[in-house]
């Protein structure tokens, strides 16, 4: 099923990774176990549906799409 | 690992007069707050929502702000109606552990923060700050 406006807008670039479970898009982005904890039951589900889920308002959806987002790491600036 | 940046970001640039808080604005698109905007009359504070990496890009715009027609004005909105007409006095900003400049706060009329702005899924969340005390005061009177 497409997604809807909004989660494509919440997913930005990523929405092209919404049939990837929030696991999977976690670590091909570099994330590690860590961060795929940390997206809770969100990790088996697909990216797609945390979109949804967080478009609707879902803070812990919110979270897992934050996480896929920033799983890579920037550079050590500091 | 060094404690603090090499460059500090500073989003308002150092200068005599004040940083008056005059209207509040907010784009709102596929139901994210992708864009806020502080407009302080002679300036304003360009706040961006990056969608691909929920973080802020942040712009100060040493000029007028001629709000688009998607832009809504939220000055009679909480919390922003309290702040209008006050001075913004420190800026703070946030990297999180993963690198990435996702939050920062903002403080009227005296240096202690009221305001944290955070970006999640493509979207600026608002939060207020409130002192522990002032928590604990407002729990006793309801509670009589």
């Amino acid at each position: 099923m497409p997604l809807t406006k909004a989660a494509q807008k919440v997913l930005g670039q990523l929405a092209n990774e919404a049939t990837k479970t929030v696991a999977e898009v976690v670590r091909e982005r570099g994330g590690n176990a860590s961060n795929v904890r940390k997206t809770g039951h969100w990790s088996n589900k697909s990216l797609g549906e945390a979109a949804e889920a967080a478009a609707a308002g879902d803070e812990s959806a919110k979270t897992a799409v934050k996480i896929a987002k920033q799983a890579d790491r920037l550079g050590q600036k500091y | 690992m060094k404690a603090v940046l090499d460059h500090p970001v500073f989003f308002l640039p150092d200068r005599e007069a004040p940083y008056v808080l005059k209207h509040v604005y907010e784009r709102i698109v596929d139901g994210c707050r992708q864009d806020m905007i502080f407009d302080f009359g002679d300036s304003h504070l360009f706040v961006h929502v990056d969608e691909d990496t929920d973080s802020f890009v942040v712009d100060f715009v040493d000029s007028v702000f001629f709000p688009e027609a998607a832009c809504s004005k939220i000055d009679s909105t909480a919390p922003w109606h309290r702040w209008l007409g006050k001075e913004c006095g420190w800026t703070w900003t946030a990297h999180n552990s993963q690198g990435y400049l996702d939050s920062f706060m903002m403080s009227f009329d005296g240096v202690v923060p009221n305001v944290l702005i955070y970006a999640i899924a493509s979207s600026a969340e608002v939060y207020l700050i409130t002192p522990l005390e002032t928590l604990a005061e407002l729990a006793a009177r309801r509670g009589k």
